[in-house]
């Protein structure tokens, strides 16, 4: 079973056999989403070592949690892809890991650049409607919520990196959510 | 949940998301999606929301010693090579070690005055140790040429390791490890490179500023990483770890 042929159903249904204390399943959902979440950690983390660190302590998270996961928390990666993330932000508040990181501050890629990876969830036509209401924030806000996004960069470091006041980067970013929701539920 | 505004609440839990509240509003929002379906709701639609900017990056490979690592903390698995310990401490890029060697030599500096302190410490007899321990005047501190720090998963201090691993000696003093009772011991191993496998450095003291000098086999190659695995009293009746392997530290040598 490979990471682009497994369905939303199919990792649901590794799920509940990891419920049923099942490790065979456990070792194939692994298999399968491995290397989607480590790409999320290490964009967050940036140390390998660290990000391989975070990877396991989420592996553990989904194994012990995985009874209370439903589907009303969304597709089943879209939960594990929560915890890995929350858990590498986690791990940048608390060992302070952000020294460490070998940030630079080179531009984002434009969204066609970064949205160009098959998705394998089937999300394509949802992911048109979000490229488009990304599409419809100013550069800053879109920058700044991308990169909060996928590299765990806080208000002081987006304000470093946009050279804007804190406030200002703020500012951003959450007029920059709230239209992109409402963009989203126009079309929804 | 109530006022403010429902823009504020939308706002809100997309920055729970994003990871950009600070520190208090942080633990604030988290307190309130427990109890607070609307506020969770929100919660979940921004990660579906935002789900598609994870999903389009491009997948990466992790190290097999991950899974490893897993199998042996949730199942117990244990591999001869206790690659299990190696979690990226080999791969950590150039760049990053360069910058931490910096900061660990300012470290051993620290680590050698508190090294002359150690030396009043009076030896411990240990019993049941595989490598001996050995009274302090054994070593000079000048001899130590390289330094780790063990560390838990938090990144909190647990041991620091003085080492002069081609005289055969090791120096182990206890932080902060985690208390256990009599039935259990930490074991020290080094990681050689290469996969090659792990070597037993012996039992290593479990109170806090308590050290060890220990006499072990003469290592002619660095390793990579020293790592604690917990075991039952005596340490590991084999030549690997027979328990889980809970920590681990960078191996850097202090040689100029």
């Amino acid at each position: 079973m490979t990471e682009q042929l497994t369905t939303a159903d199919e990792l649901g249904k590794l799920l509940e056999r990891c419920v049923r204390q099942d490790q065979v399943a456990f070792k194939a959902l692994y298999d399968c989403t491995s290397r989607r979440l480590y790409a999320t950690l290490f964009n967050i983390l940036r140390i390998e070592a660290v990000a391989e660190e975070a990877l396991q302590e989420t592996y553990v998270k989904v194994w012990n949690k995985a009874s209370e996961y439903k589907s009303e928390l969304g597709q089943p990666i879209t939960w594990m892809t929560s915890i890995a993330r929350y858990q590498a932000l986690d791990m940048l508040r608390k060992r302070r890991i952000r020294e460490d990181r070998e940030t630079e501050w080179e531009a984002i890629p434009s969204l066609d650049t970064m949205m160009t990876q098959p998705d394998p969830s089937q999300m394509a036509e949802y992911q048109d409607i979000l490229e488009q209401c990304f599409g419809r924030l100013s550069e800053s806000q879109r920058q700044c919520i991308l990169r909060a996004f996928l590299e765990g960069l806080t208000h002081d470091e987006l304000s470093e990196s946009t050279k804007s006041p804190v406030g200002t980067v703020k500012s951003w970013i959450r007029r920059g959510l709230v239209s992109l929701k409402e963009c989203i539920n126009e079309h929804a | 949940m109530n006022t403010p505004d429902k823009e504020w609440w939308i706002a809100q839990a997309g920055e729970y998301v994003l990871g950009t509240l600070d520190y208090a509003d942080w633990v604030t929002f988290n307190k309130t999606i427990e109890h607070d379906r609307e506020a969770q709701q929100l919660v979940v639609e921004w990660e579906r929301t935002l789900q598609p900017l994870a999903d389009s990056l491009a997948p990466m490979e992790p190290g097999d010693q991950v899974w490893d690592a897993i199998d042996t903390r949730l199942f117990g698995t244990t591999r001869p090579s206790s690659s299990v310990t190696q979690i990226g401490a080999h791969r950590a890029t150039t760049q990053s070690l360069e910058r931490k060697i910096d900061r660990w030599r300012g470290y051993a500096g620290l680590a050698t005055a508190a090294s002359l302190l150690l030396a009043s410490l009076a030896w411990v007899n240990h019993l049941g140790v595989r490598d001996q321990v050995v009274p302090e005047p054994a070593i000079s501190v000048a001899q130590f040429d390289a330094i780790s720090i063990v560390r838990d998963a938090e990144s909190s201090p647990l041991w620091v390791v003085d080492a002069a691993l081609n005289d055969g000696f090791v120096r182990v003093t206890a932080i902060a490890p985690p208390a256990i009772d009599n039935s259990k011991s930490y074991e020290l191993w080094i990681v050689k490179p290469d996969n090659a496998g792990v070597q037993s450095m012996g039992l290593i003291p479990h109170e806090i500023d308590q050290s060890y000098l220990l006499k072990v086999s003469a290592v002619n190659e660095s390793p990579v990483a020293f790592a604690v695995s917990l075991e039952p009293a005596g340490g590991s009746t084999q030549d690997v770890p027979s328990g889980p392997v809970l920590y681990q530290g960078v191996y850097q040598s202090l040689k100029l």
